[in-house]
């Protein structure tokens, strides 16, 4: 019921509607009940389930999904109230019912929430323009003996009520385990500003469905752009006399979701999307669908530029910036015939720092909270490229956990990325300051993509356009590396840690933002402390407190989020962190590693076991997740983070007076085409050296390869358990 | 009831600002001039209070936060602001809501809030605003501390003569409070003066604030100047107002026919009154709804029946008539649990948060609570234990202490029997469950889908651990609530023992309650609060493996003092060694004072679980 109903909320604060205020709300909500009650569609009627889902909490006997949009005066679906048929130009209708099967889906039907009325109308001289919608809905319950209750919907609470908006919540009676709940919620909207409404679905709910259906009908103002994937039925098309045209999906038993890690939804489950774009719009601003969805894209590539240069003031902007930008490059060589034996490579680099910089830099914000529109600047910087003839690529391309590029419908669907063609192509994004020259992010790896070749002729500027796929960058530069040396404290109570971590590409993320401070920023991107200390100088009173706060937040962030990394690796709160620092920022391309280091002190690894003590070295790794019985199945494929390599040395002090028993215990090999498990371990002298790498070799799997990959999980959390003993001599 | 929100209103306000609150802000100054005084215009008697407060930021671009509640019978007003003597703009005035809880299904509070940035260090915000009250019954409380820690604050409290009043004072010892009083044009001025004030702080194991931080409770009587009136002169006149707000009951019929329903043949009256008592648990839902006066009266009993759902006064009140319609002498009454530190020496509607049914029987009053889902008739749970019951007793009332319960109605007992397979323990188990730990437990597990179920129980053994593979031999009654609950398994401990050479390593406790407790005592501004009495006994009986002996075992750990006990042993007997632990919390409150030596305790604890069993070849 959640689900829906955020859903129709979205739906009223992404829209906007009109009721017209002397309508009866009660005889509008009895034509609305008997039309809804009176003609269910298919399932409705539905009073038992199958006994294979008998053990299920709650099992949706049917759901039906209709809007009805038109911006003419008449909905065919309203004509049961006359009195509204003028006023309405959208229905937005849920319907269910549900087999409630516990208690735990009693109290997840137990009551209704609903945007009850909401009005954003604007006076505008001496008319009026109308936005307003208002909400009905009807709740009865079949109890197993065969007995209906229709709920009193009027014993409703408002939680907000005032003359633009009214927020209801209900409570549903006598609902039990073992009872059908059958309700619905209805909205009903009028507007006469633009709407640009749009809808995806995941079919999959939380509970098993037995029949679902879905509609959406349309007057011919609005042009439809629409996608079925990943087995989702196709929409069935007609079209009436008034000319309305309905797009209709249905469908019967849909399992209910998994809870599987590491999931890409809209690449795994059946899910549709629906895009109707009201043509006859004239408010004159950039709206953000794509008429043409069929994927040509020197179409929407000329059209993305058409609707950024509408705004001709901001997009002259960027290219302003872009080009001072390669100014500032080509100001920072020696000379003019330097810059000309500069590699592209080279030249490329100083630009993309610079951009970071300039995006970076601000001492009066966190660097954590920029984020900057990518779209705009890779445009503007392919424009500056082809101005100086240096050829390159403009790509657009789907995130791996949205839908794949060619069922995208609008530019919203994409991403952008620059690709310059230097000696060893280097792909450009444009978002936040730690991604590093060349770092493709990883949302984007491995996705096929649209490229469009920029260069300039003899004759001019020309375009080739291809279909390519993104690089997955290899587990090597993904890399974690951890260095701990370890003691026990003398009360043989708790170990101290000195560790150091190495970080690069995706295994930096989250850790770079937390970590790295305004100054490590001046460092490493070249403007040094001096430079750090002269811009503070040049701040207002006001400024350099707000940058003296933003400093002392930084340290204040750094140190906590530190606490908390190493909390959740080892489960156990870490006491006496100390000499934290970060020794390489890994924001260039010289030096790509993040490096951090502390000192702290452990609980929880020691058992005493009479004169002699057992130490848990594997968890020195950290925690691995088990997985369990339930999770060992699988059917949807597996989408991780990235490929990456995560490597251990660990150097443990043999306290003096003891031996160690137990170390060839920590050896272990897995090894499959997925990945890897490699754990060692030796004494040297009175110390002893484990080592361990937990390799994975790609960012996706077949879900059919998921055991392979629980062997490895496997071999983690069963090394996680071992331990070594250090006997007293 | 109505009250419970205000409290827990507060307790959200703390929560929310809590996690809010700049710790870069102080409080230099507050001002709240209390001032009950008649408003000739409402012909009402009215309780003004006039706040001024004035934060600094400690650091630049500080947020601060504004919250504070009102309701039928209060406003907010005259709310104003001025950072750094700049004033706010003219047409502002903070935003206003519902107040929206999860607990809570509906509340007629409204929430006044607005968030501010203080730009510099330095920098000085100054609020002004008023609260009126326009029934002195629903103002009571005037806390020191606030949601920032306070340099200083003074409270005045201004009543005039015509007006009877008792200010209570709670939680000053260990504070800088200073009082002063005076009489001034026939009204009796008391002044606090308090300084260096901690913020309200949300610690683990507590209960209300009312136990901690100190605060005023001004207790309105009567009225008799401008206008007569009767407040909460004492027990009794608060009685009879609640009496006052009863409706009479509609459609009983219905009720009754329901009851009869539910007993059938039953012949006693214990039969009868566990029969209404289950069904009502069974088949009614617990919802928080405060509203108006209706925050303090029940809904009618036919129509909670009706709805199959209520609040803790409707529910209450539909296991009365139920009762009284099939003979049972069945009392609605009222109470405050322990989340509040009053009882009804202070009359009020601080004092109460919530309303049961007392059954008299041989003039003995048995209390029934439908709010509680998983406790059974004879089981009490800890919130209304050593609590007063204000009993209806027609014209007049019973006021009746709820006894306190042993620790034992908290049973948990795990008893295992082992033998070693390779590196794994294997063998059987038994799990009993009683009182609060059961009504935990339930409480959890009906909460879990059933397609989850199968996992559920087996993973509420295991700790979620799937090295500690557990599978259910007998089933136990999660049907019947009044029952224990008692199951049995057989258990396959995996990689349970460590074995180097001629030596094992055994660990035999799983569970490890409260390990890692962590009370952080030096920082810790409220009492220990558990939620109930815990009692948790585990016992682990070991086959030696043929060919072993015992080499050593942990020392033995033996903590025994009127507020708790720990004790954890190995005994060796031939072939066998058994493990025994009992964790036994006697008393749910630990006092502050004894924290240090409760941390010291638990650390003991926890080292006994971080040593194993040796045995030998």
């Amino acid at each position: 019921m959640k689900i829906k109903l955020l859903l129709l909320t979205c739906l009223f604060l992404s829209t906007s509607t009109l009721f017209a205020q002397k309508v009866d709300y009660n005889s509008v909500a009895q034509s609305l009940k008997e039309s809804i009650w009176l003609n269910p569609s298919n399932g409705f009627d539905l009073k038992t389930i199958p006994d294979s889902l008998k053990k299920e909490s709650a099992v949706i006997l049917a759901r039906s999904y209709s809007t009805e949009a038109s911006s003419k005066q008449k909905i065919k679906y309203l004509v049961i109230t006359a009195a509204v048929t003028t006023q309405v130009n959208q229905i937005t209708t849920y319907h269910e019912r549900t087999l409630v099967n516990d208690k735990a889906a009693v109290e997840n039907y137990s009551s209704l929430n609903y945007q009850k009325r909401l009005a954003n109308n604007k006076s505008l001289g001496i008319g009026k323009i109308y936005d307003e919608s208002q909400t009905y809905l009807g709740v009865k319950i079949l109890k197993s003996s065969g007995k209906e209750i229709i709920v009193n919907t009027s014993e409703e609470v408002l939680l907000k009520n005032n003359d633009t908006e009214q927020k209801g919540k209900l409570a549903i009676p006598d609902l039990q385990p073992g009872d059908i709940i059958d309700y619905y919620i209805c909205v009903v909207e009028k507007t006469e500003l633009g709407k640009n409404f749009s809808e995806t679905e995941v079919l999959n709910n939380e509970y098993h469905t037995l029949n679902y259906n879905y509609s959406y009908t349309f007057s011919d103002k609005f042009k439809v752009t629409y996608n079925t994937l990943n087995g989702c039925p196709n929409f069935t098309i007609s079209t009436d006399n008034l000319g309305n045209t309905t797009y209709s999906l249905k469908g019967k038993d849909l399992k209910r979701k998994s809870e599987d890690l590491w999931v890409s939804p809209y690449r795994s489950y059946p899910f549709f999307e629906i895009n109707p774009l009201q043509t006859n719009l004239t408010t004159g601003s950039v709206n953000k669908i794509l008429s043409n969805g069929d994927g040509e894209i020197s179409s929407i590539k000329k059209q993305i530029r058409d609707l950024l240069k509408l705004d001709f003031s901001t997009y002259s902007y960027y290219t302003r910036y872009a080009n001072s930008v390669l100014e500032t490059v080509e100001e920072s060589f020696p000379s003019k015939k330097e810059f000309n034996d500069a590699s592209l490579d080279t030249i490329m680099n100083r630009a993309y720092n610079t951009w970071r910089i300039n995006n970076g830099f601000n001492l009066t914000s966190k660097t954590r909270d920029i984020r900057r529109n990518n779209m705009y600047y890779v445009y503007a910087f392919s424009d500056v490229l082809i101005k100086k003839n240096i050829p390159h690529e403009l790509i657009f391309v789907s995130s791996r956990f949205w839908k794949p590029i060619d069922k995208v419908l609008g530019f919203d669907d994409l991403t952008f990325l620059l690709k310059v063609n230097t000696e060893k192509p280097v792909y450009l994004y444009f978002n936040n300051p730690y991604n590093n020259y060349g770092q493709i992010p990883k949302f984007l790896q491995g996705e096929d993509a649209y490229s469009v070749l920029q260069f300039k002729d003899g004759v001019g500027n020309n375009e080739n356009y291809s279909k390519v796929k993104i690089p997955v960058e290899s587990e090597n530069l993904n890399v974690l590396n951890e260095r701990l040396n370890v003691s026990i404290l003398s009360d043989f109570k708790k170990i101290s840690i000195n560790r150091v971590v190495e970080e690069t590409g995706v295994m930096k993320d989250d850790d770079d933002h937390y970590l790295l401070t305004k100054l490590d920023f001046y460092n490493a991107l070249g403007k040094g402390k001096t430079q750090y200390d002269k811009d503070f100088k040049s701040l207002s009173k006001t400024e350099k407190d707000n940058a003296t706060a933003v400093s002392t937040d930084e340290e204040t962030d750094k140190a906590e989020y530190l606490k908390s990394l190493i909390q959740n690796q080892y489960d156990t709160k870490p006491e006496q962190i100390s000499n934290t620092q970060v020794t390489s920022t890994g924001l260039t391309i010289n030096d790509n590693r993040l490096t951090f280091s502390s000192n702290f002190v452990l609980n929880d690894f020691i058992q005493k076991a009479g004169n002699n003590f057992l130490l848990n070295a594997g968890k020195l790794i950290g925690t691995v997740s088990a997985v369990k019985e339930q999770e060992r199945t699988r059917f949807v494929d597996v989408y991780m983070p990235s490929a990456r390599v995560l490597s251990y040395f660990v150097t443990i002090n043999i306290p003096n007076g003891y031996k160690v028993k137990g170390i060839e215990n920590l050896t272990k090999e897995v090894s499959n085409v997925t990945g890897s498990f490699k754990s060692s371990a030796k004494q040297e002298g009175n110390v002893i050296k484990l080592e361990v790498n937990r390799v994975y070799h790609h960012n996706f799997e077949k879900a059919v390869d998921w055991p392979k990959l629980v062997s490895l999980l496997d071999a983690g959390y069963e090394f996680t358990g071992q331990k070594i003993l250090f006997e007293k001599l | 009831m109505k009250n419970v929100y205000f409290l827990l209103i507060f307790l959200f306000i703390c929560n929310i600002l809590l996690a809010q609150a700049d710790s870069n802000i102080v409080i230099k100054s507050a001002t709240k001039n209390i001032d009950i005084s008649y408003n000739t215009k409402t012909k009402k008697v009215e309780v003004v209070e006039k706040v001024n407060i004035s934060y600094i930021a400690k650091k630049s671009n500080a947020n601060f936060v504004f919250t504070e509640f009102y309701d039928e019978k209060t406003k907010i007003q005259k709310v104003n602001y001025t950072i750094d003597n700049k004033r706010n703009v003219s047409n502002w005035k903070p935003q206003d809501s519902y107040y929206q809880s999860n607990d809570i299904f509906y509340s007629d509070a409204r929430v006044s809030y607005f968030d501010l940035n203080l730009p510099k260090v330095g920098s000085e915000l100054s609020i002004t605003y008023e609260r009126v009250t326009d029934d002195p019954r629903y103002f009571a409380v005037v806390y020191f501390s606030e949601n920032y820690s306070v340099n200083f604050t003074s409270i005045i409290v201004t009543i005039p003569k015509w007006f009877k009043a008792d200010i209570k004072e709670f939680n000053f010892d260990g504070f800088d409070i200073e009082k002063s009083e005076e009489d001034l044009d026939g009204k009796k001025i008391t002044t606090y003066k308090g300084k260096g004030l901690n913020a309200f702080k949300s610690e683990s194991f507590t209960r209300g604030n009312s136990y901690t931080y100190p605060h005023i409770l001004i207790l309105s009587k009567s009225a008799s100047g401008p206008i007569n009136e009767e407040y909460f002169i004492d027990l009794s006149s608060q009685f009879k107002w609640y009496k006052s707000i009863l409706l009479p009951e509609i459609e009983l019929e219905s009720v009754k026919t329901k009851a009869q329903e539910i007993i059938g043949t039953a012949k006693t009256d214990q039969e009868k009154i566990n029969l209404i008592y289950y069904w009502i648990q069974d088949n009614v839902r617990y919802i928080a709804f405060e509203n108006g006066i209706a925050g303090f009266r029940p809904d009618y009993a036919s129509e909670v029946l009706k709805k199959k759902y209520g609040d803790c006064k409707g529910m209450a009140n539909l296991a009365c008539q139920m009762l009284k319609s099939v003979g049972i002498d069945a009392r609605l009454s009222w109470l405050g649990t322990n989340h509040i530190a009053y009882d009804y020496s202070t009359p009020c509607l601080y004092v109460d948060n919530h309303m049961i049914c007392a059954v008299m029987k041989d003039g003995k009053p048995i209390l029934i609570d439908p709010t509680e889902t998983y406790l059974s008739i004879n089981e009490s749970a800890e919130r209304i234990q050593n609590r007063e019951i204000l009993i209806d007793n027609g014209d007049n009332y019973i006021l009746y202490k709820n006894p306190e319960r042993s620790y034992q109605q908290n049973l948990i007992f795990i008893n295992n029997t082992l033998i070693v397979d390779g590196n794994n323990l294997v063998g059987n188990g038994k799990y009993l469950m009683k009182g609060e730990s059961k009504s935990g437990f339930l409480n959890g597990y009906n909460s879990i889908k059933t397609n989850k179920i199968g996992e559920s129980l087996a993973n509420y053994i295991n700790n979620d651990d799937v090295n500690y593979e557990v599978k259910i031999t007998k089933q136990p009654d999660l049907i019947n609530y009044h029952k224990d609950i008692d199951l049995a398994y057989s258990l396959n401990y995996k990689n349970a023992i460590t074995r180097f050479d001629n030596e094992i390593y055994v660990d035999l406790d799983h569970n490890k309650e409260f390990k890692s407790l962590n009370l952080e005592k030096d920082k810790r501004l409220a009492d220990v609060f558990f939620s109930f009495k815990h009692f948790i006994k585990y016992q682990s009986k070991l086959i030696i493996p043929e060919g072993y002996t015992l080499k050593s075992k942990p020392s033995d750990l033996n903590i025994d003092n009127p507020d708790y006990k720990l004790k954890a042993n190995y005994v060796a007997n031939g072939n066998e060694i058994t493990y025994e632990k009992e964790i036994i919390i006697k008393n749910s409150r630990i006092k502050k004072s004894k924290i240090s030596q409760l941390q010291k305790d638990f650390e003991a604890l926890n080292q006994f679980y971080q040593e194993t069993l040796t045995l030998s070849k």
